[in-house]
């Protein structure tokens, strides 16, 4: 397994306040990482700082070992860090097909070929049956899982998710984590997937990183994360009562 | 075989198919007036067109379609005053389709590039119209300042022999009407290209598609400079037809009446947009000698009829009763 995120001393700061401190990670091929933490944590920030959406204040970041902190945010998407926003971003008057046709037009290829992938991709979101229906009339869930689409679409090796699973019915998101975990272990892709659902983040049973006020609180796995009283502290106990 | 291949043809393709018969048939029928005005509404058609490539296709409202249009017409103006070699129809043609495109390109660039928000963009474009009339104005020496310039008919040359000269309004016409045919057959495969899906993509969802790995300020300069190119190719060739340029070209005025054209004959549509230049400029003509008080009254009262019942313009209109017929 090779490294394909690798983030060291990573800062930023908004105007004196520190909304990531001097955080750690390292994400290698397949790996699929849950990030979850109370609100104003920095988990967005985290993911926007790594899609090129904001500068970091200090620190390095390396993608495939090469330093990307100046990679503008087209050049990254280009080199497979591929972002799914908060709320669903899509072209919403165009439909499901095109839409996952505008993220594979960047790779020049044949139109049969293009076609191709097309169903490829569809088939993998499980939007087949949905290929000429307009992306504004789709479900909350169905939207989620388009945007993922197009980041497969679009090639991307590492996805950062954020907060996949927002809208969805349980059901959904018992496939979400599915398919999370089967473009993992079928095609070798990396995930970032910011969470609050906790059903989820056992479900999904990747590793953990807790951030809070900006810092790298603890990681581990789901029972470890359960377990540690100073987490539910902060955290799920919180949620508990 | 032929209601086969018809069958295959989208609603706006046949669209402009009988459009382009009717107007290639139209001097067999009538002559006179029409004639020798119908070409000038065909380079307005152009004119809306290269704004529909903006404003329908990129999301990108632009002010300054008739500062390019002068652009290109004063060209014209110039290169028949300044006289030459080679035959100035060509010259003008080139030259005035050329600069304007490049002028696009320019200031496309440099407000593209720093990501301009939209609402500016619409003030720059509008300024280019101001700056390109009193250019017009000013500069008596090169432009004859308030009393413009006389253009002649062009003659098209093929080697130093062949001459045809589009003195008459027959030659002229179907000159026009070509340029205009072919333009539109460029500008819809460029529309239907990988090119112009990503500038719907722009349209869409700005923040997506850049997020997709698509530099959004080269697609979206790239488009403006095309959208001047166009305009100026027409501003040429109208120089050349109507005998004269004056700064009133480059009025904002007339931008304005461009964007009229596109949202009465639907700003998505490439032959809504031809068919809305051509009708709205022919019927401002006729209203304007029927009642020259009311007219602009009128062809306002048509504006907000067309956008209120029509979001999308005649095209989107003509579209729905289709449908729902057949």
């Amino acid at each position: 397994m090779s490294s394909l995120l690798r983030i060291e001393n990573l800062s930023k700061s908004f105007k004196g306040l520190l909304a990531n401190d001097d955080i750690n990670m390292e994400i290698f091929d397949g790996d699929v990482r849950c990030i979850i933490g109370p609100n104003g944590a920095g988990k967005t920030t985290l993911i926007s700082m790594i899609s090129g959406h904001l500068k970091p204040t200090l620190g390095k970041l390396y993608f495939q070992n090469k330093l990307i902190n100046k990679l503008s945010l087209v050049n990254r998407s280009c080199i497979g860090i591929g972002r799914k926003f908060q709320t669903p971003t899509l072209f919403d008057n165009l439909n499901v097909a095109q839409n996952v046709e505008l993220s594979i037009l960047r790779h020049n290829l044949s139109k049969k070929d293009i076609l191709k992938k097309i169903d490829e991709t569809l088939e993998i979101v499980r939007l087949i049956d949905k290929r000429d229906i307009l992306a504004n009339e789709l479900s909350h869930g169905q939207r989620q899982w388009l945007e993922i689409g197009l980041l497969i679409g679009n090639n991307a090796k590492l996805l950062l998710l954020d907060e996949p699973t927002a809208g969805m019915t349980s059901e959904e998101t018992y496939a979400t984590t599915k398919l999370i975990n089967q473009l993992s272990t079928e095609k070798n892709l990396s995930a970032i997937v910011i969470e609050h659902d906790i059903n989820f983040v056992r479900e999904l049973g990747a590793k953990i990183t807790v951030l809070h006020l900006g810092k790298v609180f603890t990681e581990g796995t789901y029972n470890q994360i359960e377990k540690n009283k100073k987490v539910r502290e902060i955290y799920l106990g919180k949620a508990d009562a | 075989m032929a209601i086969k291949i018809l069958k295959n043809i989208s609603g706006e393709n046949k669209a402009a198919l009988i459009i382009f018969i009717l107007m290639g048939l139209l001097p067999i029928f009538i002559s006179g007036y029409i004639i020798f005005i119908l070409p000038q509404y065909m380079l307005f058609g152009l004119l809306a067109v290269s704004l529909c490539i903006l404003w329908g296709y990129s999301g990108i409202i632009s002010f300054g379609q008739a500062a390019f249009f002068a652009i290109g017409a004063y060209t014209m103006g110039i290169v028949f005053k300044g006289g030459g070699e080679i035959n100035p129809a060509y010259v003008g043609i080139v030259c005035g389709a050329l600069l304007s495109g490049i002028v696009a390109l320019i200031v496309g660039y440099f407000l593209f590039s720093v990501k301009v928000r939209s609402s500016y963009f619409v003030l720059a474009t509008l300024a280019l119209s101001i700056v390109v009339e009193q250019l017009a104005k000013s500069q008596k020496d090169i432009t004859g300042g308030w009393n413009g310039l006389f253009v002649d008919r062009i003659t098209l040359t093929i080697g130093p022999f062949i001459e045809y000269s589009l003195f008459d309004d027959i030659p002229m016409y179907y000159f026009v009407f070509f340029i205009t045919l072919l333009s539109f057959i460029s500008i819809k495969w460029l529309m239907a290209s990988k090119f112009g899906k990503i500038l719907i993509g722009i349209r869409e969802n700005e923040d997506r598609i850049s997020a997709l790995g698509y530099n959004t300020s080269f697609y979206k300069t790239i488009i403006f400079a095309v959208s001047g190119l166009l305009a100026g190719l027409a501003g040429a060739i109208y120089g050349s037809h109507a005998g004269f340029v004056d700064p009133s070209l480059a009025r904002v005025l007339f931008s304005t009446e461009v964007i009229v054209w596109v949202a009465i004959g639907g700003r998505n549509s490439l032959i809504g947009s031809l068919a809305g230049g051509i009708l709205v400029a022919s019927l401002s003509n006729y209203l304007n000698s029927v009642t020259p008080e009311y007219w602009q009254l009128i062809i306002g009262m048509i504006f907000f009829i067309v956008i209120i019942i029509f979001r999308d313009g005649l095209a989107g209109g003509v579209e729905k009763t289709y449908n729902k017929f057949f």
